[in-house]
């Protein structure tokens, strides 16, 4: 008897590493359970960084996202979005003037393959958060690799050099599946990410906040108090941070790089590739975090030598400083309705030109 | 794998639970899969080492048995030049060529000899050291080789003292892999205690005491005095609870198993004298220098001369065998110095009397002292933060160093474990709801005061 109960234990517990080493089986689960009604499934739905934290001023209502729709004369248009997780949610055809259909590719999901449709204007929108744009312009690779466009056009030799195979073999495939480094913070969202946890997570977050002024240190409080902050945008040495200087060369350097990235999709049959750069939430609200410091001014500079180079960028950073506070999300990195519908506005405009 | 993790948790889950589950004939199987992939999870690719290591070895062994005469010593010879040959080009090929640069750069000459980028495999002067005790014990006579592959490979690999030790001898560990251990409630509940308290030193006490440490030695000009010396005498206690809340959690996830591993620590800092700190400090390590190599060179017999030429040379070995730093070698010959001075003052003031408190006091000043040497990066550093310590004040401010409360607790903390360690050496483990309570305490403790940031042991690097 004891032994078939051992055996049944050592194979769940075999079940959960497993489980937990495997990143597509996790990324499904982490999907499912983000998208699934129940309640219990997701206390992270109360913000990302609540969920790190679990200070009860900073939980996030739990709301529907409701965006405008439209339902204008189709313009022969095909939208391709590469995004990463600030167009998680999924948006619509209907959110957007005058396209046929909307194609949103995931950078988690990389790489995509797609087949253009010929009778159709096929538009390229690359969104990046401004914490990730100094690594990801720097490795055009991370792009040109992430959307595969079926039947390329060949002859395009300037970014061929960036299109490589996979010179990993499968020994080290097979490792790297079976040693996932990001196994631990499975293990915890598979066993304790449960709304059932939260009042002892909550109690243990604010017992050390309140001895010894101690939170999560992957964030950081604003100034006002209003927000949770994740700490590596205000970081001072990483190029994830705001205040990070950002030398001219490397600028230069980044939108060489746009401008290669665009001919690449250019030259793969989009009819027009746009970028646009989301400001992280202390960009826009908080840039005064370290009062005796100036932000690097990514996202404006960006912008500036995009458009002196005839790179479309879709800006939104000067329109979330007119209405800072409702743009970003309290307990969470990422932004409000408000703020995503901004964007969209943005895009949609961009469509009617 | 770290034992801080959660992955570790549920593969300790897996393991025990599916060790009972097995019948006796294949848990050595079990047990050295499930240890390549413990091993694995660090740096998959330098499991080849350690295999190439157990070949030699386990080859080594076979042969030294069925020779006779000087062949038996060639052997020996063959498997200890292989061990150190692999743990000096993996641990002191940088070192030895950053030295060899230095010296042709005192003759304005480049060295032709190049730097490799070489990461060192974590844990290999351990289980180095593991292996060569075997074929050293074989050679003597004292254990016989083992014939079976997978079971000589376990004795090197077993996950639990993998990669921290304590370091084995093939007399204690190699014969418990055929015993068939049963499920024993009592001992189990006795190897969980034993974890428990590891990961309370290790999580709550050794990473707490962290923060002041790093931020001290890391910041050395913005500290004061008075900070650097909470850093410093911090220090003894961080790598005390890190390394002894190792061993703690090898020596009970061992034992849930029914595996007995020696102690490798005894309430180090209660010692009374630097000699009697190296017999309550890292206990298999000083023990198998003294059998393999102390003994050997003559031990204390002989002239003086000769006991005191053996100290400083095991000492040095001992600092190198730490690290490769020069820092590390000084501190071994510190070590070496001191336990010197003791033995001459012991002979020039036999009658001598002094209060075992005030022994006790100066002995942990000192190995505080000589932890500085330890932790710096370099000769220099440690010098720096000497002279620090020289200009201290009450004065001083200790704003910069953590949160008041959270000092207090790190002072609470090392105050509870003198007294756990001076007062209550076994908790009995009869009584169900002391134990249950016990336990559920230190387990809610290492849950709401533990920092979970994936800290490495610091002996891992060893």
């Amino acid at each position: 008897m004891k032994r078939i109960l051992f055996s049944i234990l050592a194979i769940l517990f075999l079940a959960l590493l497993v489980i937990s080493s495997n990143k597509p089986w996790m990324e499904a689960i982490a999907d499912y359970r983000f998208y699934s009604p129940w309640d219990w499934l997701g206390p992270h739905k109360h913000g990302d960084l609540y969920n790190l934290c679990f200070i009860q001023d900073y939980k996030e209502p739990i709301t529907e996202p409701v965006f405008k729709k439209y339902n204008t004369e189709k313009k022969n248009t095909d939208l391709y979005i590469l995004h990463d997780s600030y167009l998680q949610y999924i948006l619509n055809t209907n959110n957007f003037r005058g396209i046929d259909s909307l194609q949103q590719i995931d950078y988690r999901n990389r790489p995509a393959t797609k087949v253009l449709n010929p009778a159709r204007a096929s538009v390229l929108i690359i969104e990046t958060a401004q914490r990730y744009a100094r690594w990801r312009l720097q490795n055009p690779l991370y792009y040109i690799n992430a959307l595969v466009i079926a039947k390329q056009i060949p002859g395009r030799q300037e970014e061929a050099q960036y299109i490589q195979e996979d010179t990993s073999n499968w020994i080290t495939s097979l490792l790297a599946k079976r040693f996932n480094p990001n196994i631990n913070s499975n293990l915890e969202f598979n066993l304790f990410d449960y709304a059932a946890f939260s009042p002892v997570r909550g109690w243990k977050s604010g017992l050390n906040y309140g001895l010894f002024n101690k939170l999560n240190k992957q964030i950081v409080i604003s100034k006002d108090r209003k927000y949770l902050l994740l700490e590596e945008t205000v970081d001072t040495l990483l190029n994830t941070g705001i205040y990070t200087p950002l030398p001219e060369a490397e600028l230069d350097s980044m939108v060489a790089h746009m401008a290669l990235i665009r001919n690449h999709f250019l030259g793969c049959g989009f009819k027009e590739v746009y970028y646009s750069i989301i400001p992280n939430t202390i960009t826009v609200l908080d840039s005064n975090y370290f009062p005796q410091r100036e932000g690097n001014g990514l996202i404006y500079k960006i912008k500036a030598k995009a458009e002196s180079r005839q790179i479309p960028y879709i800006d939104i950073y000067s329109l979330f400083l007119k209405n800072p506070d409702k743009m970003y999300k309290h307990g969470d990195s990422h932004w409000t309705d408000a703020g995503k519908q901004i964007w969209i506005d943005q895009v949609n405009e961009t469509l009617i030109k | 794998m770290l034992f801080n993790s959660l992955q570790f948790l549920v593969f300790f889950g897996f393991v025990t639970f599916a060790y009972f589950a097995l019948p006796q004939r294949v848990r050595w199987l079990l047990l050295l899969l499930s240890s390549c992939y413990f091993y694995m999870a660090f740096v998959p690719a330098y499991i080849l080492i350690l295999f190439v290591t157990i070949i030699i070895d386990y080859v080594a062994g076979l042969l030294i048995e069925r020779s006779v005469g000087p062949l038996r010593k060639t052997w020996l010879v063959i498997s200890i030049i292989s061990n150190v040959g692999i743990l000096a080009f993996f641990k002191y090929y940088n070192f030895f060529n950053a030295n060899l640069s230095e010296i042709f750069g005192w003759f304005d000459t480049q060295n032709p000899v190049p730097a490799l980028q070489i990461i060192l495999p974590i844990g290999l002067s351990f289980h180095t050291f593991q292996a060569m005790s075997y074929t050293i014990e074989v050679y003597r006579e004292r254990q016989k080789a083992e014939k079976h592959f997978g079971i000589y490979a376990l004795y090197v690999m077993f996950y639990p003292q993998l990669v921290a030790g304590p370091i084995e001898r093939p007399q204690n560990l190699l014969p418990q892999f055929r015993e068939n251990h049963t499920y024993d409630y009592l001992r189990i509940r006795s190897g969980l205690m034993k974890m428990a308290w590891g990961f309370f030193k290790k999580v709550v006490i050794a990473d707490r005491l962290s923060l002041v440490v790093d931020e001290c030695y890391g910041n050395i000009q913005h500290h004061n005095g008075l900070t650097m010396w909470i850093a410093v005498l911090f220090y003894s206690f961080q790598i005390y609870c890190d390394f002894s809340g190792y061993s703690d959690i090898a020596l009970g996830a061992a034992r849930v198993m029914g595996f007995r591993l020696m102690q490798n620590f005894d309430a180090p800092y209660l010692a009374k004298s630097l000699n009697e700190f190296w017999r309550r400090w890292h206990i298999s390590l000083s023990t198998w220098f003294r059998d393999y190599l102390y003994f050997p060179l003559g031990g204390s017999h002989g002239p003086w001369w000769k006991h005191f030429r053996n100290l400083i040379f095991i000492f040095f070995l001992s600092g190198l065998w730490h690290g490769a730093n020069w820092t590390f070698v000084i501190w071994g010959i510190l070590h070496a110095l001191y336990l010197i001075a003791e033995v001459l003052a012991g002979k020039c003031f036999p009658k001598l009397k002094i209060s075992s408190f005030i022994r006790l006091l100066v002995t942990f000043l000192v190995v505080s002292l000589f932890w500085v040497f330890f932790r710096s990066q370099n000769i220099s550093q440690a010098f720096e933060v000497l002279h620090k310590l020289t200009a201290v004040s009450f004065n001083q401010s200790i704003a910069l160093l953590m949160d008041r409360n959270e000092l207090i607790l790190c002072v609470l903390l090392i105050a509870g474990l003198l007294i756990k360690e001076r007062f209550i050496k076994h908790v009995s483990l009869a009584n169900r709801w002391v134990y249950y309570s016990l336990l559920g305490l230190l387990i809610l403790t290492c849950y709401l005061f533990g920092l979970y940031d994936q800290k490495q042991f610091i002996y891992f690097q060893f």
